[in-house]
C-alpha cells in the first residue's frame, strides 16, 4: 500500500506525523513524505529587483525543506523498521503538486493535515485539503487535532499533572 | 480508536469502502460504527405520487437500508474478526446526518465514500463528502469511487494534455 504524507512547515505537520506513527499499517506499506515549495520569491517580485537576496531565500527554504523531510523520513523509519520511506520535494502550487505525485506514483491514500500556514479559527479546512480532497485520484484522509481521542488524550494527561502536583 | 463508516444506501460505494478497508489495518479493540444514510428523496415525487405508494416506497427504501447494512456488517466480521460493530440507520441529509452522529459517538475517524462527481453535477447535487470535511471535528477519510487505475489513468492524460497545451 503506498501512502503519501503531506507536510508543510506549519506545526500542524508534527501532529499528522504523530497520528500516522499511532496507527496500524499493513507489513507492505510504503510511505512517501512530501513537501512542497511554493513559490514566493516570484509572486512578490523580489526575484526581479533583488535576484541575490531571492536566491539566498530559495535555497534557505530548500534547505529547510530537506530537513523537514529527513526528519520525518527518520521518524517514521524508526517507529516502523520494515515499512519503505521515500521523500520527495516539489515546486509548485501544492494543491496541484500534491494531486500530481499521487498520480504519478499511483499511491493508493494520501494524508494531509486539515490546516496548513493560515490558520484562522473561522477557516474550518484549508484551501489545500479542501482541493487535494476535491480533485485527488486515491483516497484522502483530512487530519485533525481536534480527534476525540486526542482531547480525552490531553484531558487524561492533564489530570495525571494535577495529581501529581497535588502530590 | 472508534470508526465511523457512513454508507450511503448504495451498493456501489458499500464496496468502495469494502475494498478499500480490506486493504488496510487496524489496531486491535478498534470500535466500528456502521450507519447507513437514506437521503430524504421523495418529497419531490410526492405530487405525483399517492400517501399510500409514498409509504410502500419509504417501506421499500427501508427493508434495502437493512439488508445492506446487514451484508456489510457481515462481511466487515468476517474481514476484521472484529466484535465491535454496531450497525444504525437514520434518515435525513446525508451530511448533517453524518455530523449529528459523529456529535453523538465522537468517532476519532469517520470513513465516507465519494462518488467523484465533477463539474455541473458537482455544483448541482452538492457534495457530501466535502461537506463533512469541512465541518467535522475529528479526522475524516474520503474514499475515492470508482476504479482506481482509471482514475490516475485520465489524471495523468490531463497533466500530459496541459503540459502539451503549455508547450504550444
Amino acid at each position: 500500500m503506498k501512502v503519501i504524507i503531506a507536510l508543510d512547515d506549519s506545526p500542524y505537520a508534527k501532529h499528522v506525523l504523530d497520528l500516522v506513527c499511532r496507527r496500524h499499517w499493513p507489513l507492505d506499506v510504503e510511505f512517501k513524505i512530501l513537501h512542497v515549495i511554493e513559490p514566493l520569491c516570484a509572486d512578490a517580485g523580489l526575484a526581479l529587483d533583488y535576484p541575490d537576496i531571492a536566491r539566498g531565500i530559495e535555497e534557505q527554504r530548500a534547505r529547510f525543506a530537506e530537513k523537514l523531510c529527513a526528519d520525518a523520513r527518520h521518524r517514521l523509519e524508526k517507529h516502523f523498521p520494515e515499512a519503505r520511506v521515500h521523500f520527495e520535494l516539489r515546486e509548485g502550487r501544492a494543491k496541484n503538486e500534491i494531486v500530481l505525485a499521487a498520480a504519478d506514483w499511483e499511491a493508493n491514500r494520501i494524508i494531509i493535515g486539515a490546516h496548513g500556514k493560515n490558520v484562522c479559527p473561522h477557516n474550518l479546512m484549508g484551501s489545500v485539503s479542501r482541493s487535494v480532497a476535491e480533485r485527488s485520484p486515491c483516497s484522502v484522509e483530512i487530519i485533525r487535532s481536534g480527534s476525540h481521542a486526542q482531547t480525552e488524550k490531553n484531558t487524561a494527561s492533564k489530570k495525571e499533572a494535577e495529581l501529581k502536583a497535588g502530590r | 480508536m472508534k470508526v465511523l463508516l457512513a454508507l450511503d444506501n448504495s451498493q456501489e460505494l458499500a464496496d468502495c469502502i469494502y475494498d478499500f478497508l480490506a486493504s488496510h489495518s487496524f489496531k486491535p479493540g478498534t470500535e466500528f460504527v456502521l450507519v447507513n444514510i437514506i437521503e430524504n428523496c421523495l418529497p419531490a415525487a410526492v405530487g405525483a405520487l399517492t400517501p399510500v405508494m409514498v409509504l410502500e416506497l419509504n417501506q421499500d427504501l427501508c427493508r434495502e437500508s437493512e439488508r445492506l447494512l446487514r451484508g456489510f456488517a457481515l462481511k466487515l466480521r468476517d474481514l476484521l474478526h472484529s466484535p465491535n460493530i454496531r450497525e444504525l440507520s437514520r434518515a435525513g441529509s446525508a451530511g448533517p446526518c453524518i455530523l449529528a452522529l459523529a456529535d453523538e459517538e465522537k468517532p476519532d475517524l469517520i470513513v465516507l465514500g465519494s462518488h467523484m462527481r465533477k463539474g455541473l453535477s458537482r455544483a448541482f447535487l452538492g457534495s457530501v463528502s466535502a461537506y463533512v470535511c469541512a465541518a467535522a471535528k475529528c479526522s475524516v477519510l474520503v474514499v475515492a469511487g470508482g476504479k482506481k487505475d482509471e482514475k490516475h489513468r485520465s489524471l495523468g492524460q490531463s497533466t500530459n494534455m496541459k503540459m502539451e497545451e503549455a508547450k504550444i
